[in-house]
């Protein structure tokens, strides 16, 4: 019976690429980004980074239309379990008509429930910002580099003993013994034969012996026979016994028994000289397989470690937003989309990651995050009170000389005259602490004095360090974000942008 | 023969001869039991080391011992196994390509797979074999399964379901086991071929066409068979005998095939198809050649599962009762011990319970009262009892047996008769013959008439000699697959409007549900290009509804005219 049992247990999935999964996301692309508009809206930012999160799909929208028979008309079923009933009684429905014809698919039906569909980190971004290409976090630069690091680069043969590499140095060893000792048996072996039918040669009586097309076991066979044939011919036991190794066996026979027999009928110069480097060479080829499972100096393997400048290790983030009744909860979201994007790049950029969040009005406080986006707060806009707030952090809790300072501010760019002024002279304090600041105005003011010309104005007085954007709508984070970060590691052409 | 003890008989002989070449010997499934892993290590006796012949693993050695069984003890035949061990991953793999591997690429599938995986995490349940109607027949058994359950399960897909997929006439006549995997391979790559040249959402959205019209794509005949000439001149002389015109050969009802016949009208030659998907790829003029083959492809793929839909108690049941025979021969010779045999009848037990449809229920008085909850008929409890009760008809028939099953009863030979019942009948004709009136009263079977308009359930008839009858043929009703989704077929076209006209025959009364009817319309309009309308029809003949695409298209106003195409 032709039986076969495969074990699968090791093997990939069918759908190893995702291929369908990508499908099904791009095709309902449109309800998958509301969904994730509504989720990166009310998630919490570092979480979503982290580890993605579930959108909720109607199941409606995605079921697929099979025919089956709807409700109503007259239908006789049989049922197992009768108790107590007799023909004419009457039983009362279950609520919800089960027991009634139901046929076809179930979930063809669309009833109200939700679909949850777990999405990573990369599906979430590349669904949010509408299939535009992402930046590539990982080739992006920080804009100033601090500290130079040293990583893995390679591998070379000279090293310190801690950095050797065990697993290759291992493997160079194990490959190289697997060779020699394979091959070292037959060559003493082949050795050995050639000298034996050397002396054979002088000795009519001697069987010769002939190895060549012989499998193993055949080999071994054929050696034992010879031996012991010479060992009657001439009389002489070594104490050897056919269960010894057959390298030492058919030594003896040769450089033993033959050498003392035989070695002096030998007459050809030739000869002579054949058998003298081949008694060398065995030596070698003996040794060679003796030494075969040892280590060598050439295996060894250190890893090798290079010098490659990386931003310090520690980043924090200071979101600040206006929280007036002027910010309406949409042009929050806007916002949130920078802030989203900027910290998904500090945290591939820099070990550590701290996010403060500083709400402000007239006042400005530390909140979480929630507060943050969903806080609501009545009052006029003094813009100055949060980068006093900030200062006093940076003073506080954050040393320049160890973490990397990035300041993002959005507002809807209403300020007083007088507190532009302030705004100017406190920017020129805290830009020597900081990396970059960059300034997000979501909607043009319809009146009230403008912030942004004065961030443009400082933008130029600190280039390279101060940016500006006017956003939209959520997906034009990702083209500022684009726009300041460009993909190559060049500076920005210009320090604003506009969608 | 019959007669000899155990001991001499050939299988166990045969079993004897092949567990003496390892170590462990008779106990070797024993202690795979109680060291509680099938990946059990076989140590066999030094003198045969190296044979390449015997079974290198424990699960291949399962295997082959219970194969001796099948064959030699049972008289089965069926195709040569291939067991695959798989993870749980791969098992919502085979759920999501509803048993066959290597499919084209879908976005319905990603979603599938993606619903799978909800379910799996929420209940952390799922089956623990799925077998596949191939040569060799694929079963896939899960690594979690425990030794013994690896045992049940790979002697209920192996052989059991195995079995049923050879000699069922129906698996003959409608699936060609050889051919199947390598059909769905060939619809991969036809479909990544099209896809290059036409673009992945044009195909893509033509393959949710093709996916919208399941249930319609199905024949009523077997179209792949090969027919030798000899065979198709007999059967044109048979039409030529009865005088049917290919008209009337397939009307639904009497009454208008004879009307169309007096009033002397060209009938449309297609009238009656059932596989709407195949006829549209043969005959509609408005699809390009490769939506053809896919269409072709598709309907092919459909008729594969036919018997599978016409077949669950069926197959389910005598799986069942081979796995059952299968262990308790282990059992009986000393390959298995009780505590093996206890976990065997746990899992088992748990296989066959039947939920009852009307619970005892507690009320707020304490009362206690009767409620329906309505279980539906577990297919491997039924199908199993039935088995079980023809052979101890056959071995020990009462009264009431002989007079039911005069053709069978008390013929001593049961496993025969079992493995007649499996090969000759689907779940429909296999209640027709085979329920006995011991397992009707068993299973407590009732029948109820179900009006949606009222709020209560009427009693027709309940498991007393009266109501065996209606019982029976109720039940086998209910096993009419292709009465239970809808009787869908092509019942005219419409020269002047090109519109495709189908009908729907009512049953009971049941509409059509309106809403995916609708969107499925609407798909097939936009794939043909022209309207197309369902007409559902009553018993008695009359149009009762009408679904168009467009909606309320008002094809009545063209002309109906038949075509003739050359048949």
């Amino acid at each position: 019976m032709g039986i076969t049992v495969i074990d699968r247990r090791q093997d990939p999935q069918e759908d190893k690429f995702g291929t369908d999964r990508q499908r099904f996301l791009e095709r309902y692309r449109d309800l998958f980004r509301k969904a994730v508009g509504d989720l990166v809206g009310e998630g919490n930012i570092k979480d979503l980074v982290a580890s993605g999160g579930a959108v909720p799909i109607p199941k409606r929208m995605i079921s697929e239309p099979v025919v089956h028979h709807g409700q109503g008309g007259k239908a006789r079923r049989v049922f197992p379990g009768l108790i107590k009933f007799d023909v004419g009684d009457r039983i009362p429905k279950p609520e919800g008509g089960g027991g009634g014809r139901g046929s076809g698919e179930p979930s063809a039906d669309g009833d109200g429930e939700d679909e949850y569909v777990w999405l990573s980190p990369e599906e979430l971004l590349n669904i949010l910002f509408d299939g535009r290409r992402l930046p590539d976090m990982t080739k992006l630069k920080a804009p100033q580099v601090k500290v130079v690091d040293r990583q893995h680069a390679g591998y070379t043969s000279k090293g310190p003993a801690h950095r050797m590499d065990m697993d290759i140095t291992n493997r160079k060893r194990a490959g190289e013994a697997l060779v020699l000792s394979k091959m070292s048996e037959k060559r003493v072996i082949d050795n050995l034969a050639e000298q034996y039918n050397i002396y054979a040669s002088y000795e009519a009586s001697v069987p010769k012996l002939n190895l060549s097309d012989k499998s193993k076991s055949e080999r071994r066979n054929a050696i034992i026979e010879t031996v012991q044939s010479l060992q009657k011919m001439f009389h002489s036991f070594t104490g050897k016994s056919p269960d010894d190794e057959i390298v030492s066996l058919l030594s003896e026979a040769v450089q033993i028994i033959l050498k003392e027999n035989v070695g002096s009928k030998i007459d050809s110069e030739a000869d002579q000289k054949r058998l003298q480097i081949l008694e060398a060479r065995l030596i070698d080829q003996i040794k060679a397989g003796r030494d075969a499972g040892r280590y060598r100096p050439d295996h060894l393997t250190y890893e090798y470690d290079d010098d490659v400048p990386k931003p310090g290790a520690k980043a924090v983030m200071f979101c600040m937003m206006d929280v007036s009744y002027s910010m309406t909860q949409e042009r929050k979201n806007i916002a949130k989309s920078f802030f989203f994007l900027m910290n998904a790049f500090l945290t591939t950029a820099y070990e550590n990651t701290d996010v403060i969040f500083i709400s402000h009005t007239t006042k400005a406080e530390e909140v979480d995050e929630k507060t943050f986006f969903y806080g609501t707060e009545t009052g006029g806009t003094v813009v100055s009170t949060c980068l006093i707030k900030m200062k006093e952090i940076i003073d506080e809790r954050y040393p320049p000389s160890d973490w990397n300072i990035y300041g993002v501010q959005a507002s809807d760019g209403e300020n007083s005259q007088n507190d532009n002024h302030k705004v100017i002279e406190l920017m020129q304090k805290i830009m020597p602490l900081t990396q970059s600041y960059y300034y997000i105005q979501v909607e043009q003011p319809s009146y009230g004095e403008r912030l942004l010309p004065v961030f443009k104005d400082l933008a130029e007085e600190f280039p390279g360090r101060v940016y500006t954007a006017e956003l939209d709508t959520p997906a034009d984070g990702l083209d500022a974000f684009n726009h300041f970060f460009p993909t190559d590691g060049s500076m920005p052409t210009k320090p604003s942008f506009v969608p | 023969m019959d007669n000899l003890p155990e001991e001499q008989k050939d299988y166990y002989k045969k079993i004897q001869d092949l567990l003496g070449h390892y170590k462990d010997g008779w106990e070797v499934f024993i202690n795979a039991h109680k060291a509680k892993d099938f990946d059990y290590p076989l140590i066999r006796k030094p003198e045969f080391e190296n044979d390449p012949y015997l079974p290198s693993t424990w699960i291949e050695l399962v295997a082959v011992t219970q194969g001796i069984i099948a064959k030699d003890m049972l008289g089965l035949d069926f195709y040569p196994p291939q067991i695959e061990i798989i993870r749980a991953d791969h098992m919502l793999d085979v759920y999501t390509t509803v048993g066959l591997p290597g499919g084209y690429k879908h976005w319905s599938f990603g979603k599938k797979r993606m619903i799978e995986e909800k379910k799996y995490d929420a209940s952390k349940h799922l089956a623990y074999e799925i077998v596949i109607n191939s040569e060799p027949c694929i079963a896939y058994c899960m690594d979690t399964n425990s030794p013994v359950m690896q045992m049940l399960v790979i002697a209920h897909a192996c052989y059991g379901h195995n079995a049923v997929f050879k000699n069922n006439t129906l698996f003959k006549e409608f699936t060609n086991a050889e051919a199947i995997l390598a059909d769905v391979a060939n619809l991969k790559n036809f479909v990544l071929q099209c896809e290059q040249k036409y673009g992945q959402e044009e195909v893509s959205d033509f393959l949710d066409f093709c996916h919208a019209m399941q249930f319609m794509d199905i024949p009523d005949t077997a179209g792949h068979r090969i027919r030798t000439k000899s065979e198709l001149k007999a059967r044109a002389e048979e039409k030529k005998r009865l005088d049917l015109d290919a008209g009337s050969r397939i009307t639904f009802n009497g009454e208008a095939a004879s009307k169309t016949r007096n009033d002397n009208q060209p009938t449309f030659p297609h009238r009656g198809v059932r596989n709407v998907l195949g006829y549209m790829a043969d005959h509609d003029e408005y699809f390009p050649d490769w939506k053809r083959t896919i269409m072709k492809m598709r309907s092919e793929l459909s008729q594969y599962f036919k018997p599978q839909m016409m077949t669950q108690k069926l197959n389910e049941g005598f799986a069942t009762w081979t796995h059952t025979k299968i262990m308790n021969t282990m059992f009986k010779m000393g390959l298995m011990d009780w505590g093996m045999n206890q976990e065997f009848n746990n899992s088992n037990d748990g296989v066959l319970y039947q939920p009852s449809a009307i619970r005892l229920v507690k009320d707020e008085e304490g009362k206690i009262h009767e409620q329906f909850v309505g279980a539906s008929l577990n297919p491997y409890a039924i199908g199993f009892a039935m088995y079980d009760d023809i052979e101890r008809i056959c071995d020990n028939p009462t009264e009431e047996d002989k007079l039911w099953f005069k053709h069978f009863a008390g013929n001593k030979d049961g496993v025969e008769m079992v493995k007649h019942a499996m090969e000759t009948t689907s779940d429909e004709t296999f209640i027709e013959q085979y329920l006995s009136p011991t397992v009707m009263r068993k299973f407590a079977f009732f029948e109820i008439e179900d009006v949606a308009k009222k709020n209560f359930f009427e009693v027709t008839s309940i498991h007393n000699a009266a109501g065996f009858r209606n019982i029976r043929q109720q039940l086998a009703n209910d096993c009419r697959t292709f009465d239970i989704i809808p009787n869908i077929r092509v019942h005219d076209y419409q020269e002047t409007d090109r519109c495709l006209i189908l009908r729907h025959q009512m049953k009971d009364g049941a509409p059509l549900e309106p809403k995916s009817l609708q969107q499925i319309l609407e798909l097939m309009h936009s794939q043909r290009g022209y309207p197309v309308v369902v007409e559902s029809v009553d018993e008695t003949g009359n149009v009762r509804e009408t679904f168009s695409s467009p909606e309320k298209y008002d094809y009545a106003k063209y002309k109906r005219t038949y075509r003739h195409l050359s048949p």
